[in-house]
């Protein structure tokens, strides 16, 4: 593609923030604003899954009206840095189990007739996640377009368990222009079931916000931050334990937990059981537009998971400009590989709270003097920032002089 | 503009209260057709939002008395009578078979007919409220909202071309965005 041409680009996603569920899909926002500057045109395509609880012959009539209203009632509606939202539900039948083929179909189905029948117009489309919207999208492309996919989808192993959907996929990677994982643990499951594409998959990083930050770096490190959904995997037993232990000796420390879940009561009688729900504060679910904040108004981000595919909140936390406790989990160590020491402490996954509570001491004996946050927010900045992460997308869809306009 | 929204269920009720509220702060009548109150799931509405429930829940198909006496009280009152005397194992299975075979019929014939005549209602008041309010915009704002306009949005739109159609309020994208 040459520069001369228009630099119109189509994103297509099964998950974009609503009113209703304003997180969901936070990365496919940032990545619009990431990737915006330097196009002519971004148009973001949400095909939001509608479930339909109703008879045949009922569902019959719905389909009917929906295939005539859609065409023109998806008038593209304001988000980030001047791109279009498209909001296309896609109405589906309720079922017992999830079939993602047959599901992939429908959202093909009805971005086809929100479409009016014609192809989409940018020449590079670029979905998130191959099954449901890279299908979407061949299915719905101009002759000539080439289709991108990332694929995030933590129930991908569920996916590919199943005989069509595999096959489908197989049939999306025989025909992207380019296919992207966010970590490891997805390009390992990949490359291991389709492993005649191995050599197509690259990775990509979702874009993190550098634009705000704390004034100054924190005095001490007293007021600590936990952003996890209350799951096992969190071990938030863990987090609180050390949590009582370091406020044995230093009463002035206070606890944020930001997140909710199903472990929730557990958590509650926790902090009961170890006499510290004075000071911990239950935040709830956060937008992903307070996130920063939030991390810049604590000393400290301690994250003790015992597995993540990326570790967002390692970047973000350091972004806001506070240090990290978190564990080698997989992809925490990989995104602070050269900048460990420089951004706080890593401590190995071990079933040991004790071993959060020391890496706590450790890190009150190393901080500041031993830590440089400032280098390690530069170093994550020119890897993970929005300019860092737009000029990647550009190469991949313009070539390697791509970012250059 | 008269902005209606359709949300029989409230199933979005998070959303219905933060577009209903964004609406009404660009400036538009914002009219509310749902359930009712109890479905928004504690998502308060602003004040300035007409509402019109529904009100389907309440209504329930009622069994002729005949139907009731006949079918289910009796045969089993006499079963369970005959059911206190030697009998009582065969009793026990008759009546086992009866509430399988014509009770639970009527059960579901009952659900059938409760479930119809909601949804008749539900239709009508939709109808209504969408013709009578003469809205510019109309938000369809989950899938029952599409049913419930299907038997008469499409002629209205061919009727009133400009009436404008969408799925949630948000604020539409114009040249000067780009």
């Amino acid at each position: 593609m040459t520069q001369a041409q228009e630099r119109h680009v189509a994103v297509l996603t099964p998950w974009y923030p609503d009113a209703q569920i304003p997180f969901a899909g936070a990365f496919v926002e940032s990545m619009a604003a990431a990737v915006a500057p330097g196009l002519d045109r971004l148009d973001v395509f949400h095909t939001d899954e509608w479930i339909v609880n109703a008879s045949a012959e009922r569902r019959e009539r719905i389909w009917d009206v929906q295939s005539g209203l859609l065409p023109r009632s998806v008038p593209p509606v304001k988000t980030v840095a001047g791109a279009r939202l498209h909001r296309v539900p896609v109405i589906l039948p309720k079922s017992k189990w999830r079939d993602f083929a047959e599901r992939a179909e429908h959202h093909a189905h009805w971005l086809s007739a929100a479409l009016g029948g014609q192809p989409l117009e940018a020449p590079v489309i670029h979905a998130h996640v191959p099954i449901y919207s890279a299908w979407a999208a061949l299915q719905n492309c101009r002759p000539d377009a080439q289709v991108f996919a990332t694929e995030h989808a933590s129930f991908l192993v569920k996916i590919l368990r199943q005989p069509r959907a595999r096959a489908m996929y197989d049939e999306i990677l025989h025909r992207l222009a380019g296919f992207f994982v966010v970590g490891d643990v997805l390009h390992d499951v990949v490359a291991g079931t389709f492993p005649h594409h191995a050599d197509k998959i690259r990775y990509i990083a979702n874009p993190i916000d550098f634009s705000s930050r704390r004034e100054r770096p924190p005095a001490a490190l007293r007021r600590w931050l936990s952003v996890a959904s209350f799951k096992a995997g969190k071990r938030h037993d863990h987090l609180l334990r050390a949590f009582a232990a370091c406020r044995a000796d230093d009463p002035s420390l206070t606890l944020t937990l930001a997140g909710d879940g199903v472990l929730r009561p557990e958590i509650e009688a926790l902090c009961d059981e170890l006499g510290v729900r004075d000071a911990v504060t239950f935040l709830g679910i956060v937008q992903p537009s307070e996130v920063p904040g939030i991390m810049a108004a604590h000393d400290l981000l301690v994250h003790p998971s015992a597995f993540e595919t990326f570790g967002v909140v390692a970047v973000e936390a350091l972004a806001a400009g506070i240090p990290v406790l978190i564990t080698r989990c997989g992809g925490p160590e990989l995104v602070l590989d050269g900048i460990e020491d420089a951004a706080g402490v890593m401590i190995d996954v071990v079933d040991d709270p004790q071993a959060l509570a020391d890496g706590y001491r450790l890190l009150c004996e190393r901080y500041p003097m031993k830590t440089d946050l400032e280098r390690a927010r530069e170093h994550l900045r020119s890897k993970y920032g929005y300019e860092a992460i737009g000029t990647q997308y550009h190469r991949i869809w313009f070539g390697e002089n791509g970012a250059e306009r | 503009m008269n902005v209606l929204f359709v949300a029989p269920s409230g199933a979005r009720a998070k959303a219905l209260a933060t577009e209903t509220r964004r609406a009404v702060d660009a400036g538009h009548r914002v009219l509310l057709v749902a359930e009712g109150e109890s479905k928004l799931d504690g998502h308060e509405l602003d004040g300035r939002v007409q509402t019109h429930w529904i009100g389907s829940s309440r209504l329930s198909y009622t069994e002729p008395r005949a139907t009731r006496l006949f079918r289910r009280r009796l045969p089993l009152a006499v079963l369970r009578r005959v059911g206190r005397g030697p009998l009582r194992a065969r009793a026990r299975r008759a009546a086992k078979d009866w509430r399988e075979r014509v009770v639970a019929p009527l059960d579901a014939e009952q659900k059938t007919r409760t479930q119809r005549m909601r949804r008749d209602r539900r239709d009508a008041v939709v109808r209504e409220q969408v013709q009578g309010w003469a809205p510019d915009w109309v938000v369809l704002h989950e899938p029952l909202a599409v049913e419930a306009v299907a038997g008469f949005l499409p002629a209205l739109i061919a009727e009133r071309p400009a009436l404008r159609t969408t799925y949630a309020f948000e604020e539409l994208w114009d040249e000067t965005d780009g």
